[in-house]
């Protein structure tokens, strides 16, 4: 088969059409969705208002306020997730006793559905028949507000999300520490290196490249945090926990204000490429240094 | 022996942590497993952890899922 057989066109179509389908059309619908204030609640015919749906969300103080809620939530379930998972396949790493037990428990509990996960904190955290409140108690606390108080909701979704998705990180960074050299170790250990010395010098700089791809894996996944929160405490009290995806549901299938959420949804996407290519402009010099 | 082996104090530091998350991690599917033996009123009315020492275990819902039992024991869901 030469490069210009005709029979390529028989191969490559039937693929790009599926992908035109369903991921280029939708996109280009949505976007031209967001410059239209288009309802179906009352249902008015499509106007087109140019940027208008994003000029009222960047001077809506809701968007940024949830926005903030998200990044908050992200950013420090993220670095809680990096630095336990990080210690803990270290632990793991050096064959600490019971090692295969601790490696199976660990990784359970990303087999759980995350709304499962949620509905079983909703019980853990209830002010009445949840342990938690009744261990809490032991200490001399009162019953805690774990869901209807703002910072408290935040810690417990938080604390949730850190629960679900350590494995992943625990498993990322295992496969990662495992695949490091021994020979630098027994260089290292020639040289009378402290422990301290050798993490800081050899293991984290080597495993920095798959870390800056865990944590932006995670960073991104964070962002799009939903079922946690709806089912945990459905962005109350309030609109105090709400995220952007709880936001655009809001929007999108409770008000069905269609423009609108198209409009949210790509200053959404927007924002976290944004974030991405900081992060991922911050990190460069780094990973190549280390290349 | 690997270079990478962790010895003494540090050792059981890193047990000790383990032991800790592996808590953390196990008690909410602990608590799940056990749930699943109680009976309704047992669930709502506070924590209770042991089996046959804090609450009598009750196999009441594992019943009421499998499908030999399923056909009569439940309320009639058509008329006849």
């Amino acid at each position: 088969m030469t490069r210009n057989d005709p029979i390529k066109h028989f191969f490559i179509w039937p693929a790009l059409i599926i992908v035109l389908l369903i991921s280029i059309f939708p996109l280009v619908y949505s976007l031209t969705t967001s410059f239209m204030s288009m309802r179906l609640v009352p249902p008015m015919p499509a106007r087109f208002v140019g940027f208008g749906n994003y000029a009222d969300l960047l001077s809506n103080p809701r968007f940024w306020h949830v926005a903030g809620t998200t990044t908050l939530i992200a950013f420090v379930s993220v670095g809680l997730q990096y630095v336990i998972g990080l210690s803990v396949a270290l632990a793991l790493n050096s064959r600490v006793p019971g090692e295969g037990i601790f490696r199976v428990g660990f990784l359970l509990p990303m087999l759980v559905a995350p709304v499962a996960v949620a509905l079983v904190a909703r019980q853990i955290l209830n002010p009445t028949m949840g342990p938690l409140n009744e261990f809490m108690t032991l200490f001399g606390f009162p019953n805690l507000p774990f869901l209807t108080r703002t910072n408290w909701a935040l810690g417990s979704i938080i604390a949730v999300e850190v629960w679900q998705w350590t494995p992943f990180v625990i498993l990322m960074l295992l496969a990662g520490l495992q695949t490091l050299p021994d020979d630098v170790y027994e260089a290292a250990a020639l040289e009378n290196a402290t422990p301290w010395q050798q993490f800081r010098d050899i293991t984290f700089p080597m495993l920095l490249p798959i870390s800056t791809a865990v944590v932006f894996i995670r960073l991104i996944e964070s962002y799009k945090i939903m079922d946690t929160v709806f089912v945990m405490t459905g962005g109350g009290p309030g609109v105090s926990t709400e995220t952007l995806t709880l936001f655009a549901y809001q929007e999108g299938f409770k008000k069905f204000n269609l423009g609108y959420t198209s409009a949210l949804s790509f200053l959404f996407l927007t924002f976290i490429t944004v974030i991405g290519l900081v992060y991922l402009a911050v990190l460069k010099p780094y990973l190549e240094k280390h290349k | 022996m690997s270079v990478r082996t962790l010895q003494g104090n540090r050792r059981w530091l890193a047990l000790g942590g383990c032991l800790l998350w592996l808590a953390f991690t196990l008690f909410p599917l602990y608590w799940v497993a056990i749930t699943s033996f109680k009976t309704p009123l047992a669930v709502v009315g506070g924590p209770t952890y042991l089996p046959f020492v804090d609450f009598e275990p009750t196999l009441t819902a594992w019943n009421e899922l499998s499908p030999a039992s399923a056909a009569p024991s439940t309320t009639p869901s058509s008329p006849r």
